[in-house]
């Protein structure tokens, strides 16, 4: 089922054509202009571009948050679109994690709570809930937070709170949409680093949108927008 | 997922405040008012019990059909004392009540009145309870006079002092004609009792129809509505069920209904407003919390939580929530209902007089009735209920990216 490309890593996200139509008035807004890219596992991509070249609107398309005017969105193979909106939700919960930009976290859990909330959507028994949680906490170095509610921690500290929530589901890939705009630059460093160590040391895929070039610099691949349109789609070995 | 629902509400009971507070108003306006309506039309049964007679009453069965002075009872005064010392019995009222011609020199025509003879010493306390003399003087025991009701005064033009001659028939047919000076008027919160009533000493009555130690009916006071059926019990040893009709307030005050459904009516619309209002300011707080909580939302469904189990969530938060201000609506309302029911509610200045002309009650007591809280906490439930479907409905028509966006908040 999996689309393999060479060095045997597989596809997990192709998206075909893909365009996303906004009303604004009367003119008509391309957000994702005939868009056609690929993730492989194991990436460590950034979404780059002007504000309002369609960064998020990508990143929503391919989340499976947003409908395409047209086009494709594959995942695993799987054209989401053609999921109902509850098997959507469903296959959100079981392939693909979140970061977002502000509020991540649910306010009255604290951050263990969080983290092991998805896995208890997914319907993982207590004990490996337990586990896993304290796994990823050591991971983002936050061992000593595990109680603490989400308006104790700093806006760095939430983000990578909201790295080990996304990951705590194992999803496919993780799709961050500027995930460092709220943070300052040490803040900001410190988060990639955290991901950049889980994609090494745990093989997870990113995919992240952002306006920093410090972020784009520990990028891997930048694929970059203007107009909804891929201008430039560049790897990097570093 | 309730556990989540109850933390919401436990770690942040701040952002509940406002629907508890909106929820807490309803509950605590519609009971107050809930009692308030009620109270009116207990109140209302008082006064029409204290304006028409008493808890119980007695009558002969021929009397109850005929109204004919022919069928009044003949009762020795030893039994009417008997019933006076009984317990909870506050007053018996012998009443004599006849139908009569007046006429009066200021007028060419003669009009039919019902005479009613009355004790005045007992009487005085009742009937003042609910009226008040215009002019003039109450009955003293052995007074000739008679004393009309603030509308017959005005039809017939007279005044204090003036005389009524008075024709009628009396008891066994003998002729019953007199001349009566007008001693007093009296406003009467009855409008149809105030332009037909006349009253006389039940002496003068007595001796004007020559009915001796006849009455036409007899009313008992109790002091507490429960007891009626006591006393009930004891005087039917006294009054057979052949020959006499014993019928208690519960019977007597259906002959008002009309009065009450009227009231009731009125009521039910002022509620209904009431409902409309404080439900939509719950439905205004929800709606707020709704959009304050809509980020959230969409995180929760971007990330995987079904739309199902988040609407059952919210639900759970609600009814919790609305249940905290249901509880602290009838705690709060508790105290303050109990004292207005053994305390009249006052009544200052003109309100309060437009008021006493046009409702039949002097003094508004509210009703202390449990059933009556268990009703408005159940009907608010319900406002509750259905306006924990605005954010249900929201939930599952969000569209999460929009939710997302920073455009939205
Ligand atoms: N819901 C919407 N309604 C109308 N226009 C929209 C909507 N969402 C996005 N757009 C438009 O689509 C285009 C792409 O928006 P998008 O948010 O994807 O850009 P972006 O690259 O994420 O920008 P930024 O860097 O500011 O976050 C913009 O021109 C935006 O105005
Ligand atoms: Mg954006």
């Amino acid at each position: 089922m999996n689309e393999v490309i060479n060095n045997n890593r597989s596809i997990i996200v192709r998206t075909e054509n893909l365009c996303k139509l906004f009303l604004n008035g009367k003119s008509e807004i391309k957000a994702t202009d005939h868009v056609n890219l690929s993730i492989t596992s194991g990436e460590f991509t950034a979404v780059v571009g002007p504000s309002g070249s369609g960064k998020t609107t990508l990143l929503n398309l391919i989340g499976g948050l947003a409908t395409p005017s047209s086009g494709r969105v594959f995942v695993k193979g799987k054209d989401i679109n053609q999921l109902k909106e509850k098997e959507l939700v469903k296959f959100r919960l079981h392939n693909i994690g979140f970061v977002f930009q502000f509020l991540n976290l649910i306010p009255v859990l604290t951050v263990e709570e969080n983290i092991s909330f998805i896995m208890e959507l997914q319907g993982t028994n207590k004990e490996q809930r337990n586990r896993r949680t304290a796994e990823l906490l050591e991971l983002i170095g936050m061992k000593d937070r595990a109680r603490s509610r989400p308006y104790a921690l700093s806006g760095g500290q939430k983000q990578r709170v909201a790295v080990a929530r996304a990951l705590a589901s194992k999803p496919l890939f993780i799709l961050a949409d500027e995930p460092t705009a709220n943070l300052d630059t040490e803040a900001a460093e410190t988060l990639l680093n955290t991901m950049l160590l889980l994609n090494e040391k745990e093989k997870v895929t990113f995919l992240f949108s952002t306006h920093d070039p410090r972020v784009m610099n520990k990028a891997r691949r930048l694929i970059t927008l203007e107009d909804g349109r891929i201008t430039k789609d560049e790897t990097y070995v570093r | 997922m309730i556990k989540l629902a109850w933390l919401n509400l436990q770690r942040n009971p701040y952002r509940a405040m406002s629907i508890v507070s909106s929820v807490f108003i309803a509950a605590f306006f519609c009971i107050l008012f809930g009692s308030f309506k009620k109270g009116v039309l207990n109140s209302s049964a008082d006064s029409i019990l204290k304006i028409s007679g008493g808890h119980i009453e007695i009558r002969s069965k021929s009397y109850s059909q005929t109204r004919s002075i022919d069928d009044i009872m003949c009762i020795d005064s030893a039994i009417l004392d008997s019933i006076s010392i009984l317990p909870h019995v506050k007053r018996v009222l012998p009443t004599l009540r006849a139908y009569a011609l007046i006429s009066h020199s200021s007028s060419s025509s003669s009009r039919a009145v019902v005479l009613v003879g009355i004790d005045p010493e007992s009487e005085k306390d009742r009937i003042r309870m609910v009226s008040e003399m215009v002019e003039g003087e109450w009955f003293s025991e052995f007074d000739r006079g008679v004393i009309i009701g603030e509308n017959m005064r005005n039809l017939l033009n007279i005044g204090i002092g003036d005389t009524i001659a008075v024709m009628g028939v009396g008891y066994h047919g003998v002729s019953a004609v007199g001349l009566f000076p007008v001693q007093g008027v009296i406003g009467l919160p009855v409008a149809t009792v105030d332009i037909n009533s006349m009253f006389m000493t039940l002496s003068a009555a007595q001796e004007l129809f020559q009915a001796d130690d006849c009455y036409s009916e007899i009313y008992i006071m109790s002091d507490k509505l429960d007891k009626v059926e006591v006393i009930e019990s004891f005087i039917q040893s006294d009054f057979s069920s052949d020959e006499y009709e014993i019928r208690d307030w519960k019977l007597l005050i259906d002959e008002h209904l009309v009065y009450f459904r009227i009231t009731d009516a009125i009521g039910f619309i002022v509620m209904f407003f009431l409902y409309l209002l404080v439900g939509s300011n719950i439905l205004g707080a929800v709606i707020l919390m709704t959009k304050e909580r809509k980020l959230e939302f969409s995180v929760l469904v971007s990330i995987g939580m079904p739309r199902d189990k988040l609407s059952r969530t919210m639900f759970y938060e609600l009814i919790m929530v609305a249940f905290v201000g249901l509880i602290l609506a009838v705690i709060v309302s508790l105290p303050i209902v109990y004292y207005f029911s053994n305390n009249p509610i006052p009544l200052y200045g003109e309100a309060a007089e437009t008021l006493k002309k046009f409702f039949i009650y002097a003094e508004i007591y509210l009703s202390f009735d449990l059933s009556l809280f268990i009703e408005q906490f159940l009907i608010v439930f319900c406002i509750c209920l259905a306006v924990i479907a605005y954010p249900v409905i929201i939930i599952q028509r969000l569209k999460v990216d929009e939710g997302l966006s920073k455009r939205e908040s």
